[in-house]
């Protein structure tokens, strides 16, 4: 890896222009090769997907997607609706198992162990690998149990009868940790005083947040986020920018969006699946936006097809 | 002119078409109410008013109606009505007015001029000329001709008297006679529900509007049945069984007024009484709920009363007693239901630190009063009179600190004696507790605090002889104690048998296994169980159960056939109910890392809660009334003298073999009676004089199955809040 690009968002013109330099030697080199260049960067990959496929019965959703998710990043993935996006996501922490009808084939790796090996504990993964879903989906219970479900159910906080009786009840950690993830969802200053109240009295925006809330409270490595901020005001969609921005210094994000401004402002990598399941471009966000190797992706992104 | 009426949006004025329409609809209903009055024998038809015929008023009343709906169709076709008919009433109506046409016609011919078989040929021949008209003719006329024609020649036949109350309709080939007392409200009810359902067709105008306005109508009339015939049948046997059930009851005034009282304090805290505030059917509740107040109110003072002047009220060998005693256990009820409800606004929490001394004071004497109760029981001795004056005294000094603290502060700092000064509502809530811990020492050691003319005592404020004793013999004072133990203890041992089973099952149908061949065969069969006769689950019982255990019928193998009988409902309802509860919540707890069974556990089954015991009280209201299989199972004798012991007979034996610790219990073992199983000795006993006991068993079932149906229904309420609110 002499010549990789830096995953820095200030990357320097040099190394930008290195890069277009060995692209352009690398397409006369080789026709049948994809429209863009393999996409390195500097560190350990979190996760790894090689050659990955899925099909919904005879549907093939995803095709041949190969892909390196570095580290405490936030990576992008954004594309046409319906061209496989979530599906994406889903194989990420082995979800699509949850559909009856999807087949996924190839391989994934988290920190270098293959997650659909047999022997792959599947709530250890997720436990890791958390989720925000593309439609807000809390509990019907109250706010704080919606937020303490994680911690609660793999015992990290010990609560209900039995704790009280024994005097281990751990009210004061939970009321902090609620607390403090819902201040990072930005969503304190709303619910603060209903805490008890049921979390389907919530609008739909604050669902999200709290979903958000609901995942960050398990203290995950990796945070997938599909379209997080869908269903939310300006104001809120920019404390939740910052909030992904800020998760990026220790976790790493991948996020999907429909807003290519959020993927240009906050992802440091972009992916770009275009419709029929292909990834057809990845690297760089600034340069997936402003230099784009594959015209199909140009015209996407200037929104000339969607 | 129907077209300027179209594009107005807002109806500004009620038109007097619109006015009369409304008062045809009225009068249907009214009509509707009386003819099932007339059925359920509230309303005389046979008789003379005023020397008319009862059936004469009703035969005006229909044909007036019939004439009046006739005259809204030609209104609205020829006069100056505004309505926006559609161009025809539609399929529906014409096949229903054939139909109908046809019968009539049909049975008129055949049965009062009598002209052979004929008569049905010409009938089907009118039939569908009228179901024809009703199509073809615009929906205003054909909605209301048919019908008026209809019901104006019913109103005919009654006025006429060709059927009168005493004629009577033999159809051939049968022994049934169908009387004219009965023939008369039921053909009422059919007509006006005709007519109601034309005049609110017409009130909107026809159309799509007066349609819907229609069938509204329509439905709420046939709702207004159902409900009558529920109401109906309670009000029967309780209008039979109440006197024999009350018989010889004696109640203290003072157990009384606490009851009443806390029924009052419940509904007002948890009911609106207002009929201002509240709107559409809200405003009828809060009317019947003002209306209630009010009574137990009026009751309540009624009986403060009774204590004041000293007279016992007696009356049909109901006495009450001019005392302000108060049971025990009436006490704690009382006091649990005010307790619960002051839950939340019963709270003060101080900011000062005298506030919050003040308040640890109160907790203290409490405590200590507490503390003398559980020391008596320990030591069997009662210390009471020490004990109330200890805690008197604390109460007393707390209450004079708090006094002079609030005097003795400069004024400057008067902005805070709410914070040293109790609210009412607080206080009021240390007094119920205060009351709680008395009742609950009373209850269990059986020393009774207060005078003899006004306290706490352990039991005699309430004597209700039917309810508390078994039957003493033929013609002595009935009493159905053992019988309404017993049904208790078979549904309670049924439920709880079945409902941990059916959720299980439905768990492992629902959640782990595959869609398959396999779960629908168990679908199947529990539908299929579901509807087994109940005598072929007693025979199953009888033939299986009961050699298995002791081989004589008993309370226990009751509870296991009838907790087989509940089982499929249960299983049925809870599987249904965890189907609906959406995969989204499995998946958001999945992608949480969160284990299946955790999630079904935490998730999955509080979500299905409620449709659970919706099963429950389905069924519970089944087996609860179930005789057949008791004949079998239980077999003990109807009139036991005694009731099963099951709660004092739990013997638990710890011993050196596996599973160490044994538990038995001989009651549960015996054979023993059930109301419906003593009501039906009753019924085949065939005495005359005992006729009363067998409506009283009757009603005491009822009862007790009321009893567990709002038992049912208040958990599932808990359980809906807790998963809506
Ligand atoms: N559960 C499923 N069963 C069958 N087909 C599915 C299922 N989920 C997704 N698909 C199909 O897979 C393809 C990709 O769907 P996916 O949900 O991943 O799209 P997406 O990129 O997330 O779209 P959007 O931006 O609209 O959310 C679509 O053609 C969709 O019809
Ligand atoms: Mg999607």
């Amino acid at each position: 890896m002499t010549e990789s690009v830096t995953t820095t968002t200030d990357g320097s013109i040099e190394s930008e222009q290195t890069t277009v330099d060995e692209r352009t030697s690398a397409e006369s080199e080789e026709q049948t090769k994809p429209e863009w260049r393999e996409y390195s960067f500097a560190g350990e990959p979190v996760l790894s997907v090689e050659d990955l496929n899925v099909w919904y019965g005879d549907d093939h959703a995803l095709k041949d997607i190969s892909i390196e998710i570095p580290e405490q990043s936030v990576t992008a993935l954004i594309g046409p609706s319906g061209c496989g996006k979530s599906t994406f996501l889903r194989c990420l922490n082995r979800m699509n198992d949850r559909i009856k009808e999807a087949r996924v084939e190839g391989t994934v790796e988290f920190n270098g162990q293959d997650i659909y090996a047999d022997a792959a504990n599947l709530v250890e993964l997720r436990k890791r690998v958390g989720m925000v879903f593309q439609h807000p989906n809390p509990f019907p219970k109250s706010i704080r149990e919606n937020v303490a479900y994680g911690p609660r159910k793999h015992g990290d906080l010990n609560r209900g009868l039995v704790a009280r009786l024994l005097g281990q009840d751990e009210k004061e950690a939970e009321d902090e940790l609620v607390e403090q993830c819902l201040r990072d969802a930005a969503l304190w200053e709303e619910v603060s005083d209903r805490l008890e109240d049921n979390a389907l009295g919530l609008s739909g925006g604050q669902q999200q947040r709290l979903c958000i809330a609901r995942c960050l409270a398990v203290d995950p490595e990796v945070i997938l986020m599909d379209e997080p901020a869908s269903a939310l005001d300006p104001i809120a969609t920019a404390k939740i920018e910052d909030l992904i921005e800020s998760l990026a210094e220790e976790y790493t994000v991948v996020i999907v969006t429909h807003n290519m401004q959020q993927a240009a402002r906050i992802s440091d990598q972009t992916a770009v699946f275009l419709t029929g399941g292909e990834l057809v471009e990845y690297g760089d966000t600034d340069q997936v936006f402003e230099n784009p190797q594959s015209q199909r992706v140009e015209d996407y992104i200037t929104g000339k097809f969607g | 002119m129907s077209d300027s009426y179209r594009t107005q949006l807002v109806d500004t004025k009620g038109t007097s078409y619109e006015q009369f329409a409304i008062g045809v609809t009225v009068a249907s209903f009214v009509a509707f109410v009386l003819a099932a009055g007339t059925l359920f024998g509230w309303v005389p038809v046979a008789g003379e008013i005023s020397g008319v015929p009862g059936a004469t008023y009703f035969g005006v009343g229909v044909l007036g109606l019939g004439v009046a709906t006739g005259a809204l169709g030609a209104f609205s076709r020829w006069g100056e009505a505004q309505t926006t008919p559609s161009r025809s009433a539609g399929l529906v109506v014409g096949v229903v007015h054939a139909s109908i046409w046809t019968v009539a016609v049909g049975l008129f011919l055949r049965y009062t001029i009598g002209i052979g078989s004929v008569s049905w040929l010409l009938a089907v021949a009118v039939g569908v000329g009228v179901g024809y008209f009703a199509l073809a003719l615009p929906e205003d006329l054909g909605a209301t001709a048919p019908t008026a024609v209809f019901v104006a020649f019913l109103g005919l036949l009654f006025v006429t008297g060709l059927i009168s109350p005493s004629w009577a309709w033999q159809p051939n080939g049968t022994n049934a006679t169908i009387p004219g007392t009965l023939v008369i409200p039921l053909l009422t009810m059919g007509g006006v529900l005709m007519t109601g359902w034309a005049s609110a067709s017409a009130y909107e105008g026809f159309g799509t509007r007066g349609r819907q306005n229609g069938a509204f109508v329509l439905i709420s009339l046939v709702v207004l049945l159902t409900l009558s015939v529920l109401v109906f049948l309670l009000a029967f046997v309780f209008e039979r069984g109440i006197m024999v059930v009350l018989e010889n009851l004696t109640l203290s005034a003072g157990t009384v007024t606490v009851l009443l009282a806390t029924a009052l304090f419940a509904l007002l805290r948890t009911a609106t009484v207002r009929p201002t505030v509240a709107n559409g059917t809200d405003r009828v509740a809060a009317f019947v709920n003002l209306t209630v107040a009010s009574l137990l109110a009026l009751a309540t003072l009624g009986f403060v009363l009774v204590i004041g002047t000293n007279l016992s009220i007696s009356a049909a060998s109901i006495t009450v007693e001019p005392t302000a005693v108060v049971g025990a256990v009436p006490g704690l009820i009382a006091g649990g239901v005010v307790f619960g409800l002051t839950r939340e606004s019963g709270e003060w929490r101080p900011e000062s630190g005298r506030g919050r001394s003040i308040r640890r004071a109160f907790r203290a004497a409490l405590l200590v009063a507490g503390g003398i109760g559980v020391l008596e029981l320990v030591a069997g001795l009662e210390l009471a009179v020490a004990g109330i004056g200890a805690v008197s005294v604390l109460l007393g000094g707390v209450v004079v600190a708090a006094l002079l603290v609030a005097a003795v502060r400069p004024t400057d700092e008067r902005t805070e004696s709410d914070q040293v000064i109790p609210p009412v509502s607080w206080l009021g809530r240390v007094a119920v507790t205060a009351f709680l811990l008395a009742c609950l020492r009373v209850f269990a050691t059986g020393f009774p605090v207060g005078l003899d003319q006004a306290g706490i005592v352990a039991s005699g404020t309430i004597d209700w002889p039917f309810i508390t004793n078994p039957s003493q013999g033929l013609g002595i004072q009935p009493g159905v104690m053992p019988a309404m133990f017993g049904t208790i203890w078979i549904v309670i041992g049924a439920v709880t048998f079945a409902v941990p089973l059916a959720v299980g099952s439905a768990v492992f149908l629902t959640e782990y296994a595959e869609d398959s061949i396999f779960t629908r065969a168990v679908d199947i069969a529990t539908n299929g169980l579901w509807s087994t006769p109940s005598i072929v689950f007693g025979l199953f019982g009888l033939a299986f159960i009961v050699p298995r255990f002791g081989n004589t019928p008993s309370i226990l193998a009751a509870q296991l056939v009838l907790g087989f009988m509940l089982l499929p409902l249960v299983l049925i309802t809870s599987r249904e109910a965890m189907k609906s509860v959406p995969d989204e919540y499995r998946d958001a707890s999945a992608a949480l890392g969160v284990s299946k069974w955790q999630t079904i556990r935490s998730v999955v089954v509080p979500a299905s809660m409620p449709g659970v015991i919706t099963g429950v009280i389905l069924g519970v209201g089944r087996i609860a009334g179930e005789t057949a299989p008791l004949l079998l199972v239980l077999n003990g004798p109807a009139f036991p003298n005694s009731g099963p012991k099951v709660l004092s007979s739990f013997l638990v034996r710890i011993g050196a073999d596996p599973p160490f610790i044994h538990v038995s219990n001989p009651a549960l073992m015996e054979r023993a009676s059930a109301l419906p199983y003593q009501l039906y000795a009753v019924i085949t006993a065939g005495v005359g004089a005992e006729q009363s006991f067998g409506w009283g068993t009757a009603l005491v079932l009822l009862g007790v199955v009321l009893g567990f149906f709002l038992l049912s229904i208040a958990t599932r309420r808990y359980f809906r809040r807790k998963l809506h609110q």
